[in-house]
């Protein structure tokens, strides 16, 4: 369990996995998992000028 | 279904497609490296490094142009290869290669220069849209109206300063129904093909465009399946424009998304993209 950097809502591991990108419940912010043991998240990274499909 | 190679996925974020491409090697057996962009570093020399293929999945054009000639140069195969991804990545290569290939684009002029990118507004016409030649997801696109937004935009555009702002791709204004067409080819195969339906006049699923299945016409097939082999074939997302005068290709995307794709079609796209991966490496 860690928290939202955001809003400080409770986050669960539960399937996620390590660069998993995902919206926090709560706030909407987009987060990503920085690392499972321990588990932490971030806020995700920003979007850059380059960056697309 | 058990294979005998590493599949070396070159991210930069897991997100929904990445996560599937990781559960359809998984199910196939599959040893997966994972490849953080942001982490990983490329000696000249190759050294620690196991992937036998590589899929980058990265959305950052620059760290995937170097990462994936530095996998040509280890001599590892990738999906997409560095060749392709260098022309679709860059609008001003794609329009010239697919014209070469005889492929319907929208008239499309290039400008060097701010002065000149006025000119190449006045011959293609108002309306017109202006482009960076590098750039995804629509962002900082312009539909121009008139010679006063253009001076004012392309003023903006220089006072960005960067290199990707001086060259100017100006395309003409087609006037499409509120839709395009996003077709998927993987290797020589149309996987999906779906609608995407927007208000505004970008359509991107990026930017918020609803989408509808589609089965695609042996016309649209077979006009996707050209755009894929003239910038040399891969898993490609070819994205087309109903003009007045048929259809025309306007992009073709190297490192697609296909989250809306799948749930609008309820095709796996993220297990043809592993099988054809591996279909690569066995070559």
């Amino acid at each position: 369990m860690t928290e939202c950097p955001e809003c400080g809502r409770a986050i669960e591991k539960q399937n996620l996995i390590e660069g998993e990108i995902f919206p926090c419940p709560d706030c909407g912010l987009e987060l990503e998992v920085t690392s499972l043991v321990p588990f932490r998240v971030d806020t995700a990274p920003r979007e850059a000028e380059d960056w697309g499909e | 279904m058990s294979e005998t190679f590493t599949l070396g996925l070159f991210y930069t974020v897991i997100r929904p497609e990445e996560k599937w491409i990781l559960e359809a090697a998984a199910n196939r057996g599959i040893p997966v490296e994972r490849l953080h962009d942001e982490a990983v570093t490329f000696p000249v020399v190759r050294n620690g490094f196991h992937a036998d293929l590589v899929l980058n999945r990265s959305v950052s054009h620059s760290r995937s142009m170097y990462a994936l000639r530095f996998f040509e140069h280890y001599g590892v195969p990738t999906v997409n290869a560095y060749d392709v991804v260098a022309l679709c990545g860059d609008k001003v290569l794609t329009s010239l290669r697919l014209s070469e290939a005889g492929v319907p684009t929208p008239e499309t002029v290039v400008a060097l220069t701010p002065e000149a990118a006025l000119k190449a507004l006045d011959e293609v016409g108002y309306p017109a849209v202006l482009k960076p030649p590098v750039g995804s997801w629509g962002r900082l696109m312009a539909k121009v109206d008139d010679r006063e937004e253009a001076e004012q935009i392309i003023e903006h555009k220089t006072a960005l300063g960067s290199s990707m702002h001086s060259i100017f791709y100006v395309q003409e204004y087609v006037p499409k129904p509120e839709r395009d067409l996003r077709v998927l080819v993987v290797g020589d195969e149309v996987v999906a093909a779906m609608y995407r339906f927007s208000k505004e006049w970008r359509t991107n699923a990026a930017r918020g465009a609803t989408t509808e299945p589609l089965v695609p016409s042996p016309e649209l097939s077979e006009l996707a399946l050209r755009a894929s082999e003239a910038v040399g074939g891969g898993v490609l997302a070819v994205d087309l424009m109903e003009s007045p005068e048929g259809l025309v290709v306007h992009e073709v995307n190297h490192t697609p998304e296909f989250k809306a794709l799948s749930g609008a079609t309820g095709v796996d796209v993220a297990s043809k993209i592993v099988d054809y991966a591996a279909e690569v490496a066995r070559r």
